[in-house]
């Protein structure tokens, strides 16, 4: 039977080809690749400045993670130090970053599911911290905010302000969401012990981010290889502890009041920016155009993989420079990893079930197809 | 560094750094050693091709493995068709399936080798040099035969390649 590419819970353009025996899944092979761009290749024709918006558009639930993959990338390739300014604004907009998509996360699972009102709550909230980004970078979602080598502008003090007043009243939202599902007696019966991962297979699969720490295994690369500041903030991994469905959902609703206290640890730290101004000297016009147009010399065959923890899991990216542009640029997404063992996940699982485990894994097709 | 050590036969070089890079040329053996071996406990993070057309074997594979205990990344690195590491950890199925629709390197023994991003059909290997950015094939809808039909490539405008090397630099 096919599940998709149309269906509202494959979450985008999943064409899922069941073989059932009655409502039992045998087996299930996703077919992806429909919304496949080939971003891959087209960095490939970019300078160095120009690929950065292409990481928007990968996971476009969760932009700024991923644009600050490659930038860290660039850094460690051509050895740039990030100001510790920047670096907080960068971890400040990383964490809000991490609360927009784990409300995504969360509460279109609950749409898909049955529980609406959840999703509607949360996208208030959602749009709230995309009015943030619009308001540092100009653009709602793809915002090109966090560059190699630090970020456009520092924030200025009324957004500082302002998200100090969101962080501060987010905890009662989450709250609230948690009350609408996490006792819900419909929520638990769809979730508990559906989808159950056990460790092994977790870690055979190379499941990263939430679906590994679902399955009882604390590790988060924000710990295990620190960067930016997070090494001096203050926070703790939230881990499950039976792998299955309701747990992954838990680790995720903790995730964001974590994310919260981490937003409230660099709004105490932040410099606020006095916004950008743009060159007036001749020179100065002259160094920004060549830096724009032509972007900053890439040693030929200089390597670098980098890797980060995204909100779905561990982002990580290859690049290989050739003078103005790379010459080849690798995109390890998590969701893909994870789509791939979606079968050994679902077989066994009712038709229902299904559904549950493809929102439980968080896909967003923008990622997984490339 | 230790894998040198451990396993002489099968490293070829390594490079010392906190993140190994490792060049092979039987990559198998190594993996399993990196997924068993009591001090590493590794699993694949990544697994991808490069293409070098002037080599004399064009795709670079390489194997990114991350220690679930340790601090450390190894990059094993070896040139052309392998065998398959999906009985190494099964995450590797997909990745294959990715490098061979895109590079055309094969991996003997893999349980499902079929193409997973491109379209039904595709022709050609995508994330080889000489594969142009627009593709050869597009695809419209044809008003005659109702249906969506495919056509050489056709663009107004020829592709247009800049680089900024500086004549007054070399």
């Amino acid at each position: 039977m096919n599940f998709g590419p149309q269906h509202p819970a494959a979450h985008g353009v999943l064409r899922l080809v069941l073989e059932l025996d009655g409502e039992v899944v045998v087996r299930a092979d996703p077919h992806v690749g429909l919304l496949h761009r080939g971003t891959e290749k087209l960095l490939e024709q970019k300078n160095l400045l120009q690929g950065l918006p292409y990481f928007d558009r990968l996971d476009y639930v969760s932009m700024m993670a991923y644009e600050h993959v490659y930038s860290t990338g660039v850094e460690n390739l051509l050895n740039l130090v990030v100001t510790p300014a920047a670096s907080v604004a960068r971890v400040l907009f990383l964490e809000i970053t991490r609360i927009l998509n784990h409300l995504m996360a969360v509460t279109t699972h609950a749409l898909d599911v049955g529980a609406l009102t959840p999703f509607l709550w949360a996208f208030e909230e959602r749009e709230k911290l995309m009015e943030f980004y619009e308001r540092a970078s100009g653009a709602r979602m793809h915002a090109a905010y966090i560059r190699p080598g630090g970020v456009t502008t520092l924030p200025d003090a009324t957004l500082l302000q302002d998200i100090a007043t969101f962080a501060a009243g987010f905890p009662a939202r989450v709250a609230e969401i948690e009350e609408m599902l996490t006792n819900n007696r419909i929520w638990r019966q769809r979730l508990v012990d559906v989808g159950v991962v056990s460790l092994a297979d977790a870690r055979r699969w190379g499941f990263s981010g939430p679906m590994l720490r679902g399955s009882s295994w604390g590790w988060d690369l924000r710990v295990a290889h620190p960067y930016e500041v997070y090494n001096s903030l203050d926070f703790t991994v939230p881990v499950g502890l039976h792998g299955d469905c309701f747990d992954r959902y838990l680790v995720r609703v903790e995730e964001m009041r974590q994310s919260t206290l981490l937003i409230q640890q660099c709004l105490d730290r932040a410099t606020p920016g006095t916004g950008w101004t743009p060159p007036t000297q001749m020179e100065d016009l002259i160094d920004h155009f060549k830096f724009y147009t032509s972007g900053w010399h890439l040693p030929p065959g200089a390597t670098v993989y980098t890797a980060a923890e995204a909100p779905k899991g561990e982002f990580g990216v290859y690049l290989v420079g050739d003078h103005h542009r790379w010459y080849r640029a690798r995109l390890r997404a998590p969701g893909f990893v994870h789509l791939a063992a979606l079968d050994p996940m679902v077989v066994d699982h009712m038709i229902a079930d299904v559904v549950t485990i493809i929102g439980t894994q968080d896909i967003v097709f923008g990622e997984i197809d490339r | 560094m230790e894998l040198a050590r451990l396993y002489p036969g099968w490293v070829t070089s390594v490079v010392a750094t906190p993140q190994g890079w490792v060049q092979t040329r039987r990559a198998t053996p190594l993996l399993w050693a990196l997924r068993r071996g009591i001090l590493h406990n590794g699993y694949l993070f990544d697994l991808f091709g490069t293409d070098y057309p002037a080599a004399p074997v064009r795709t670079q594979l390489t194997w990114v493995v991350t220690s679930y205990t340790r601090a450390i990344r190894w990059y094993v690195q070896a040139w052309g068709d392998h065998p398959t590491s999906v009985g190494v950890w099964p995450a590797a199925a997909w990745f294959e399936r990715e490098a061979w629709e895109m590079l055309g390197v094969t991996f003997a023994g893999h349980p499902d080798l079929r193409r997973l991003l491109t379209d039904y059909g595709f022709v050609g290997y995508p994330l080889r040099k000489d594969f142009p950015v627009g593709g050869y094939l597009e695809l419209r809808y044809s008003e005659k035969h109702k249906r969506v039909t495919a056509r050489a490539v056709a663009t107004v405008q020829e592709f247009r390649s800049f680089d900024f090397v500086s004549p007054w630099q070399n």
